[in-house]
């Protein structure tokens, strides 16, 4: 309550309000990626911005994909005349950002004309599972699987999520259906 | 039916509506509320259009059914004093209409040039001045926006219009009419080189690039529409055709000219370093020229569509224009979150006192206007988006904001600002397509509120706007405003603002030679503050506003000093200055020049 209060104090311009209930909120749930990067915006107006990084650098271990936090992190370093890490940090946000603009154009397509094809569906389950968005992943790679049990893509990009989780288990579930040697798997099927 | 999980995604990146942050509209309260002192009081501004004698619309063509994205532009204002009688006429674009037997041919309305008669009264001249047609009597152009500039530097304002397929330049010469001291304007287009090269202009901005002291020209491209490329399968319902978006097209690139300073320009985009368009890449729509860094060379933030806007950075020398785009790095290429916004309207101003031009951009529904702080430094630029943190993200995200500008409309001391607005496509789902204007109050060191409903009759009514100028009308120091819409006439507000006894001091810049000062730097000292002020290029949306730079002073009855910095480096300390009133202060000249006049 006091996290979605203060975020309503940032947007209102009520910034010393913002900051006192934020600062409540992460003294109570310290790992909230939205009370993070809230702070980290706040503390980047005082013109703070070395505080602003270590929040940010936080966030981005809880959620390495959090597109938000990479470009204030750009900010953050550009005001401490980090321009190159600010350039890298930038790089960041732009490859995450790619991936979240396709998963939504695939999404809204989805949305605007249903379909049966496993293709979007896949594509969508594998992009949101990059981006670390585990439970929309899994969702859509079930959707295409529903659209065709045998859907190769799935089934390989499945195996690799879990094989990556250290799910064996799940993962010789996926690599079992599939028929043909696995690019990049160096043919240990 | 939505599938589950698309909503959560979609909403990712996109920050809360700071509106919907108030208590629920349903929530019962004891007792009413204590009217807000803020909004209670006579109005801001008062409509004089009815007896003003200006009575023209912008017209888009939009009743040929074809709905080209074309139409979506409207067109600007432009405020010049073409006669130099000290009171700005109002220069308006005429749009166009498509013509032919399958009504796809692209022709233009004339625009009208209305002459300044004093006490906001005001007569046509559009023909007598020569703007009824172009050269060799050729008809006009579908246009958009126009600007305002002394490019060969005798002394007189020249007028250039940009618009669908070219861009036309004016010179302001001697009429020799029956009108004593008449002016009137000749098109010297081709003459000056700008006959080519140009697809689709929308906003233009003069300054002088290259410190060489005459004005360059900076034009904005949109996107690469034409009946050859005019997408029809477009609707924002599910099965109401509209307007296709600007995504469905490729942007083109912007355009720099160089002044030779012998009534001729050049075109060097390429060699300047301007981007290349592309599909994500351009479609600019509004522009302004000012000095972000502090190196008084004037630097360029152009407003693109849907993308990335850019700012570039000004390496020029003299006679060599060269700037270095840094939008995304210098953080006011996107919003707070990095997203690419439909960025329309610019102006740059000191909101929060702080002496650095902030940089101001209004945006597209479900998006947020941005004001971007500056924090550069000569070798650093940066900005930091204060949207949220100055309070303007209150007014929510239902406008599609298009001419704007800061002005100090009751003398408070700080800037404001106006904002207009209306939707870019027919039928829009999100939001209405008529859509009030805002006010927007500086309370101080850049922390704003909405004062809409504070500002009269048209502030309580939705229009179709989309370029606004700002600038004072009658010469008493209240800045007033004048809306195009479109296919609606032209609105002329007043500003009737009570200053309470504040005091004002207005200020028209002249370079050395009548060389260009844009880029200049102006701080104000007076009541135990400074205010910084810019002298800017371009600004608004399609537009060109009142030169002259006005402070409202507070109760401060005397200004203790007023430093410009030149475009040159040089600089100027002006003490003794009278408030209340106009001067006009020449590069090098010691005394300034006094009067009430423009």
């Amino acid at each position: 309550m006091q996290a979605r209060l203060g975020q309503c104090k940032f947007l209102q311009g009520q910034t010393a309000e913002a900051r006192q209930l934020l600062e409540a909120a992460a003294e109570k749930t310290p790992n909230d990626v939205q009370v993070l990067l809230y702070l980290a915006r706040l503390d980047l107006q005082d013109r703070q911005p070395t505080r602003a990084e270590g929040r940010l650098r936080r966030l981005l271990e809880l959620d390495p994909a959090d597109t938000e936090a990479w470009y204030a992190l750009v900010s953050a370093l550009k005001l401490q005349r980090r321009d190159r890490e600010a350039a890298e940090a930038l790089a960041e946000y732009d490859k995450h950002r790619a991936l979240l603009d396709r998963a939504n154009k695939l999404l809204q397509e989805e949305a605007r004309h249903p379909s049966r094809d496993p293709n979007p569906a896949s594509e969508v389950g594998a992009l949101l599972l990059q981006i670390r968005q585990e439970r929309q992943g899994l969702y859509w790679m079930d959707q295409a699987l529903a659209r065709d049990p045998d859907h190769q893509p799935t089934h390989r990009a499945l195996a690799e999520y879990f094989e990556k989780k250290g799910d064996a288990e799940r993962a010789a579930f996926h690599r079992r259906h599939l028929k043909g040697p696995s690019p990049g798997h160096g043919g240990n099927e | 039916m939505t599938p589950p999980w698309v909503r959560p995604l979609l909403a990712a990146g996109l920050i809360a509506l700071a509106a919907g942050c108030g208590p629920k509209p349903n929530q019962a309260t004891t007792t009413a509320p204590a009217p807000d002192p803020d909004l209670v009081g006579p109005n801001l501004f008062q409509d004089v259009t009815a007896a003003s004698g200006i009575d023209f619309a912008y017209r888009n063509g939009e009743e040929a059914g074809h709905l080209a994205i074309l139409e979506s532009l409207g067109g600007g204002v432009a405020l010049i004093d073409y006669d130099g009688d000290g009171l700005l006429d109002v220069y308006i674009p005429g749009g166009g209409y498509y013509d032919g037997p399958d009504k796809k041919e692209i022709k233009g309305h004339p625009g009208r040039l209305y002459r300044n008669l004093g006490g906001f009264r005001f007569e046509d001249v559009t023909q007598e001045a020569g703007l009824d047609v172009l050269a060799d009597r050729k008809p006009w152009f579908y246009t958009h926006g126009a600007a305002v500039v002394d490019y060969d530097r005798d002394g007189w304002p020249d007028l250039l219009v940009t618009g669908w397929g070219r861009i036309a330049l004016f010179h302001n010469e001697p009429d020799p009419g029956p009108r004593v001291g008449g002016r009137r304007f000749v098109d010297v287009t081709h003459k000056a080189g700008l006959d080519k090269g140009v697809t689709w202009a929308t906003s233009a901005a003069f300054a002088d690039f290259d410190g060489d002291g005459w004005p360059d020209l900076y034009v904005c491209q949109y996107v690469d529409w034409s009946f050859a490329n005019h997408p029809t399968d477009c609707d924002y319902d599910g099965k109401t055709r509209d307007v296709c978006p600007p995504k469905r097209f490729s942007g083109l690139p912007h355009k720099v000219y160089r002044n030779k300073g012998d009534g001729t320009f050049v075109d060097v985009s390429e060699v300047a370093g301007l981007l290349k368009g592309g599909p994500s890449a351009s479609k600019g729509l509004g522009v302004l020229a000012v000095d972000v860094n502090g190196d008084g060379k004037p630097d360029v933030y152009a407003a693109n569509d849907t993308v990335d806007n850019f700012l570039y950075v000004n390496h020029s020398t003299p006679g060599k224009i060269r700037f270095e785009e840094a939008g995304v790095l210098a953080g006011v290429a996107r919003d707070g979150n990095g997203t690419a916004n439909g960025s329309m309207g610019v102006d740059a101003g000191d909101p929060d006192g702080a002496g650095k031009p902030c940089l101001w951009v209004t945006n597209y529904e479900k998006e947020l206007h941005a004001l971007y702080r500056n924090e550069s430094t000569p070798d650093n630029v940066l900005f930091l988006f204060d949207t949220p943190a100055s309070g303007i993200a209150a007014i929510g995200q239902t406008f599609v904001g298009w001419g704007t500008g800061f002005l100090d409309w009751d003398h408070h001391g700080w800037e404001d600002i106006f904002i207009a607005n209306g939707h870019a496509i027919r039928y829009p789902t999100g939001a209405d397509r008529f859509q009030k204007p805002v006010l927007l109050r500086n309370k101080g060191k850049g922390k704003f509120k909405d004062m809409t409903p504070r500002g009269g009759e048209y502030f309580r009514t939705p229009h179709l706007a989309r370029g606004v100028a700002l600038g004072d009308l009658d010469n008493d120091g209240r800045v007033d405003v004048v809306v195009s819409h479109l296919n609606q006439p032209v609105t002329v507000l007043k500003n009737v603002a009570p200053t309470g006894g504040n005091h004002w001091l207005g200020v028209r810049l002249a370079g050395k030679g009548r060389a260009d000062y844009v880029g200049a730097r102006l701080v104000l000292e007076a009541g135990g503050r400074k205010q910084a002020r810019f002298a800017k290029g371009g600004g608004s949306y399609a537009s060109a506003p009142d030169a002259r730079l006005v402070w409202g002073l507070g109760p401060a009855d005397q200004v203790d000093r007023l430093t410009v910095t030149w475009p040159d480096g040089s600089e100027q300390t002006w003490t003794g200055l009278k408030v209340d009133r106009y001067y006009r202060l020449v590069q090098g000249e010691k005394d300034p020049q006094e009067g009430k006049k423009y």
